[in-house]
């Protein structure tokens, strides 16, 4: 209530400003969240909001626009006036692929404003704690098609798995349908399935504990001890996978809000407050500015483009 | 080690003001429990950002309040106006709703109240006993047991519906085609959605219900007029009803074998991600019909047919806390949404989460069971005003439902398109019932259907293409087929040997 | 089992006698169009791959098959008392006993849809609100002032428990909202 108050005020100072005093913002920040409360998506928005807050100096609040896996968020922000008021949080390369592949997302990737890169997570190949496999080179000489576990065949790791199993010449059959990341990896545990190619951050949790061991990060650098790398194994363009969380708002925003967006993000990522939560939850902050995210999307997509057949 | 923890949790709700957050969480929980369309999960999504400024424990608190009320409000409705108040109080309707016209509402409210509390408590004692072993759950029951719980839930549909198999079956047919509308769990092919962009994630699961028996219910409610205890309940003193409450509390414990097999069930199926408290109570109602002696009284106001579903339905909050502490993961949509706040306040949920996080998830397990049984305090205190719903005339309840629950509707997600979706089911809902198709049976049919199709491909690619041999090989799924057949052959059994009977009383009359 | 069944008479409901099963219950339509949307089914699943066309393929072969019993038993042929011994295919056990007229049943649909289209055009705290004032009067005749009070109560409900307490914007109508339709 109190935002729609403030909202209410703000609206009447602008008219009475006019438009010429009106500095950029002057009313709360509407943040689109394309996804449902509580996951991932949400979890970031709502802890990066009230940082950008600080520097905006105005109310940036989080919306739940879920629906049609998640491109009813991205429609909405698409649709709204470029005035830096509405902005939103974007899942890549989960979109990038969808748009690859000729779906309609209901708005252009290309067209959006990109305003910064959050977070990004890094994949890594695993298997059961107990198992005997220990690299890659062991999971290929199975001596049968390796079983994956994964939620959905469009999520960013299943297409991840396919691709970098195709590119490492090992035989897969991709088992599909689990109803989140946890289950799928829960799943090897089981023993149903041989491994899971799944976010670094998320395996952690089981790797700890020992129910999970990782064979292979697809990463250029060490990231865990004694782990080894796909690049070191001789295929550098695996470590171009990951999982992006982006934030971009409708085409043609103009070039000073971009900017005062941005420099709130960013100040955001480096305070303490974000530093914090993000070491208590293993997310991987990689804070990029609107131009270094804008570049990374045009890479991204000839990245996949090259892939398209694999994945129809 | 986990009773001392829960003593030390029990304690700290106890003390000063973590009490006012569980009991401002009860009071919403009963409040979106008691209208349909809502239900814990909108409530626990609209409290999200409001926990986000909280102290971790006391939005436990809250939280727990939430889940612990939600169920037994929802089966105030149902009781009273044959309106699953929530989801999982569908089953409730079967016998409440007669009750109720009766004139016996308090009866009901009653059974339903000690039976959610009681629930709630046995629930609980049971997610601690198992806690050491909830890896062990939790890695028993995969794509295979996935699978072969659906096949028993729907072979529960078509025994459950006594009298009616044919048109049961065929609502059952009608479910299953609904789960298969969207993007395909498997390949990721979209299927009859027309073109829609709304329908890629399938047909939303509470829009369904709400449309199919809160607004059908009210279109139904409004063509017959008068009130709903109309037919003879009039002449009835109030005194007789408030008794009649703690006849109904006294009742479960008279039933406690029903209770105990509730309970059991729900805890059960709690503990499954994906299948929840809907099926959780209608397995516990079909399966205390199917082994009574009397089964012919159901679905007429027998009382056990109150106390099964509503024991099953607070037991599978404990449940679904298996998994959560095994693994971290959710058991239910409202423990997905519990685990969400956790994340907020910085906590990443993993399996370790009951070594580092122990205060909280007591926390949530004290807050969840005191809610069941404040709840139906608080419930048993306002009976006596809650029956005169069934008083009130039909002409002012319909709309207030109505435009209630499709608030409530839109509420969940934000989409108008699910307040059109729900109006819609509506419209269907109200048809079946005039041409004499039971509802239940398309509504189970569709939240099983999604799992059992996909658990059967991941069993089929699992298993190289053996999934019998590889079914037959695992203890939880040999059971469960076990289960399955005596669902199947108990009442063909029992209809064969009362027949004999009858052949042979009757030769030996004449 | 039949409704004559003495031995059940004390337990069950002390319902109004039985009214006779509507001829448009009984006619052979509702299970002419199953069968037809089972065909629909069956024909729009060949469309897709081979794991996603069996399940619905399994399902739509299913409801065809019963579609045709519930079909059959409707006609009256010879076999239809047995049809209903086993499979209950008969209407002894009406969950709705009482046969509105179909004006009454249109009238009542369209109150629903009114309830729809108001709180789509209007925004739900004045379209709920007002759709039970209006059906409180006009379609119960009752008095204004408890149409009014009816009203009231459900903007108080939802004004106080969504917009205050939780802080939720309920959506604001086509009318009132900016981006009109696109808002859903």
């Amino acid at each position: 209530m109190n935002v729609s108050i403030k909202a209410g005020v703000a609206a009447l100072a602008i008219a009475l400003a006019g438009p010429a005093l009106a500095e950029y913002p002057e009313k709360p920040v509407t943040f689109v969240v394309p996804y449902g409360a509580g996951g991932g998506f949400d979890t970031i928005a709502r802890t990066f909001a009230p940082e950008v807050e600080k520097t905006l100096g105005q109310t940036v609040v989080p919306e739940n626009i879920k629906g049609a896996s998640g491109t009813r968020g991205g429609q909405a922000v698409a649709r709204a006036k470029p005035d830096g008021y509405t902005i939103g949080i974007y899942n890549i390369p989960g979109l990038t692929v969808a748009e690859t592949l000729g779906r309609d997302i209901g708005f252009s990737l290309n067209e959006v404003t990109w305003i910064a890169n959050l977070a990004e997570s890094k994949y890594a190949v695993a298997v059961k704690g107990d198992s005997e496999i220990n690299s890659l080179e062991d999971l290929c000489a199975l001596g049968h098609p390796i079983k994956l576990s994964d939620t959905g065949k469009d999520s960013t790791s299943s297409i991840t798995a396919v691709i970098a199993f195709d590119i490492l010449g090992c035989e897969i059959v991709n088992i599909t349908g689990y109803g989140g990341s946890n289950d799928t990896m829960i799943a090897v545990m089981r023993g149903e399935v041989d491994a899971t190619l799944k976010p670094i951050t998320s395996l952690a949790k089981y790797t700890e504990t020992g129910d999970l061991k990782l064979i292979a990060t697809l990463t250029d650098e060490t990231v865990v001890e004694g782990v080894q790398t796909t690049s070191e194994l001789g295929h550098p363009e695996l470590a171009k996978f990951g999982l992006n969380r982006v934030v971009g708002g409708p085409p043609n925003m103009p070039a000073d809000v971009v900017a005062k967006l941005a420099e709130a993000f960013r100040n955001a990522a480096e305070s303490d407050e974000i530093k914090t939560w993000a070491d208590g939850t293993g997310t991987e902050l990689r804070y990029l500015n609107a131009e270094d995210t804008k570049a990374m999307m045009g890479d991204l997509s000839k990245f996949y483009l090259q892939f398209k057949d694999k994945l129809q | 080690m986990g009773f001392d923890a829960l003593l030390s949790a029990a304690a700290e709700v106890a003390s000063g003001g973590s009490f006012l957050y569980l009991l401002a969480g009860i009071l919403l929980g009963l409040c979106f429990g008691v209208i349909p369309g809502l239900g814990g999960t909108t409530a626990l999504a609209l409290l999200i950002p409001v926990t986000f400024g909280m102290d971790k424990l006391d939005a436990m608190y809250l939280a727990g309040g939430v889940m612990g009320a939600t169920s037994f409000g929802g089966s105030i409705t149902a009781i009273l106006l044959n309106t699953p108040g929530t989801a999982p109080n569908a089953a409730t309707t079967f016998d409440g709703y007669p009750l109720a016209r009766q004139g016996k509402g308090g009866l009901a409210i009653g059974a339903a109240a000690c039976a959610s509390a009681m629930g709630g408590v046995i629930g609980l004692f049971t997610l601690i006993l198992f806690i050491p072993l909830a890896k062990e759950i939790v890695l028993s029951f995969g794509p295979a047991e996935f699978f072969l719980l659906t096949v028993l839930g729907l072979t529960a549909i078509a025994v459950s519906v006594r009298g009616k198999l044919l048109r049961g079956l065929i609502a059952g047919c009608l479910g299953l085609m609904l789960a298969f509308v969207g993007s395909d769990a498997i390949t990721g092919d979209l299927r009859f959605t027309g073109g829609v962009n709304y329908l890629w994630d399938g047909i939303p699961l509470v829009p369904t219900l709400t449309g199919m028996f809160a607004i059908s219910q009210m279109m139904e409610l409004a063509l017959k007029g008068g009130s709903v205890a109309d037919k003879n309940g009039e002449v009835r003193a109030e005194r007789i009803e408030i008794s009649g409450v703690w006849d109904g509390v006294l009742s479960v414990f008279k039933n406690w074998t029903v209770l105990l097999r509730g309970s059991f069930i729900g805890t059960v199926i709690g503990a499954i991600p994906g299948l929840g408290g809907t099926v959780a109570s209608f397995l516990a109602y079909s399966s205390v019909v199917q082994t009574a002696k009397d089964p012919e009284t159901y679905g007429k106001g027998n009382i056990r047919g109150v106390i099964a579903p509503e024991s099953a339905n607070n037991a599978k909050d404990g449940g679904s806390l298996i998994p959560t502490v095994a693994f971290g993961i959710p058991g239910s949509a409202e423990t997905a949404l519990f685990l969400g706040i956790l994340v907020l306040h910085g906590i990443d949920p993993g399996p370790s989460i009951l070594l580092y996080h122990e205060r909280e998830i007591y926390g949530l397990i004290v807050a969840i069971t005191g809610a069941a049984v404040g709840a139906s305090l608080i419930g048993l205190l306002l009976s006596r005003f809650l029956v005169l719903i069934t008083r009130v005339d039909v002409g002012i309840v319909v709309p207030v439902v109505v435009a209630v629950s499709l608030t409530g509707v839109y509420v969940l997600d934000g989409r108008m398109a699910d307040v059109l979706l729900t109006v819609v089911m509506g419209v269907i809902g109200y048809l079946m019932i005039r041409f004499d198709y039971p509802r239940l049976t398309l509504v189970i049919a569709l939240v099983l259907g999604e799992t059992a199709e996909k658990s059967f491909h991941q069993v089929q690619l699992i298993s190289d293409g053996h999934a019998l041999e590889f079914m037959m090989a695992r203890p939880v799924s040999m059971l469960l087929i076990v289960a399955t057949l005596l669902t199947f052959l108990l009442p063909i059994g029992r209809k064969m040997l009362e027949g004999a009977r009858r052949r042979r009383a009757t030769t030996g009359g004449l | 089992m039949t409704q004559t069944d003495p031995s059940l008479q004390p337990t069950s409901i002390p319902e109004a006698v039985p009214e006779a099963v509507p001829a448009s219950v009984r006619s052979v339509w509702p299970a002419l169009l199953l069968l037809l949307l089972a065909i629909a089914v069956l024909v729009v699943a060949q469309g897709y791959s081979e794991i996603s066309a069996r399940f619905p393929t399994m399902v739509a072969a299913t409801l065809a098959v019963l579609a045709s019993i519930d079909l059959y038993s409707r006609t009256g042929l010879p076999g239809g008392a047995a049809l209903d011994a086993f499979w209950g295919s008969g209407f002894t056990r009406r969950e709705m006993t009482h046969a509105p007229t179909i004006r009454q049943e249109a009238a009542l649909f369209a109150w629903i849809a009114t309830a729809f289209g108001a709180m789509t055009l209007l925004g739900i705290l004045v379209g709920a609100p007002l759709f039970t004032t209006a059906y409180v009067w006009l379609q119960s005749r009752r008095a204004l002032r408890t149409a009014v009070g009816a009203g009231g109560i459900v903007f108080l409900f939802e004004y106080g428990v969504f917009e205050q307490a939780l802080n939720y914007e309920l959506y604001r109508g086509i009318i009132f909202s900016a981006d009109g339709l696109a808002g859903w």
